[in-house]
């Protein structure tokens, strides 16, 4: 489930079916290292609401 | 650390819908800023029937104050090719609009959308300790007309599935 906002309500998104060379970039992507590298070194700290 | 996150049950996410969509300043654009309220309250009728999870981001330093933003996520697949692939989905990612566009010193020197979904990655590897997934997807709110947004997913490493311009991922 994703949300969209059109014509002043919110609609759900169907989930996306990728096909030809779009599946074929998406399957052979690369982890962004960056990305992970920014995640692994922050001990994120979660809290449960009262 | 100097800030941290808030989860919601599906019981608080009810209990506290209407402060929680009062915690946060909308765009000052008008039509935008009720676009986002609406998906933000999208996101807390789904989190209080566990659809998706609710996570707020405080400034443990008091230096923000209130709720700094908000990120929902939940459970899907896509199917590539023949394949379903498991994959976890960013619902809903707002900043409070005091704070957004800006790099907080005292907050690793971070923007605090780059916070917030930098967490929904480690919440991704927290989930991959018990079940398999295999990307984190997104659908950037005003799709591809929202340069700023897709421009800022395009930094932290996402990429458009499909010519379509519409849904993002990045494989982890």
């Amino acid at each position: 489930m994703a949300f969209k906002y059109e014509n002043g309500k919110v609609i759900q998104v169907s989930m996306p079916h990728i096909t030809g060379e779009d599946a074929k970039k998406m399957l052979n992507a690369k982890v962004p290292k960056k990305f992970v590298e920014s995640i692994k070194k922050k001990k994120f700290i979660t809290e449960k609401a009262a | 650390m100097p800030y941290k996150f808030t989860s919601y049950t599906s019981t608080t996410a009810k209990s506290e819908k209407r402060s929680l969509l009062n915690a946060i300043e909308f765009s000052d654009n008008p039509l935008k800023a009720q676009r986002e309220k609406a998906l933000l309250s999208k996101a807390l009728s789904f989190a209080s029937n566990n659809s998706t999870k609710l996570y707020s981001m405080r400034d443990t330093t008091g230096k923000l104050k209130g709720i700094l933003g908000f990120v929902a996520l939940s459970a899907s697949e896509v199917l590539i090719d023949d394949t379903k692939k498991p994959v976890i989905l960013v619902d809903l990612l707002i900043v409070n609009n005091r704070y957004r566009s800006k790099i907080y010193e005292h907050l690793d020197n971070s923007k605090i959308s780059q916070l917030l979904l930098e967490y929904a990655g480690a919440k991704f590897y927290d989930v991959r300790e018990y079940i398999g997934v295999s990307y984190l997807i997104l659908y950037p709110d005003g799709g591809k007309e929202n340069k700023l947004l897709v421009d800022f997913y395009k930094t932290m490493g996402f990429s458009y599935a499909t010519n379509k311009h519409e849904w993002m991922y990045i494989k982890l």
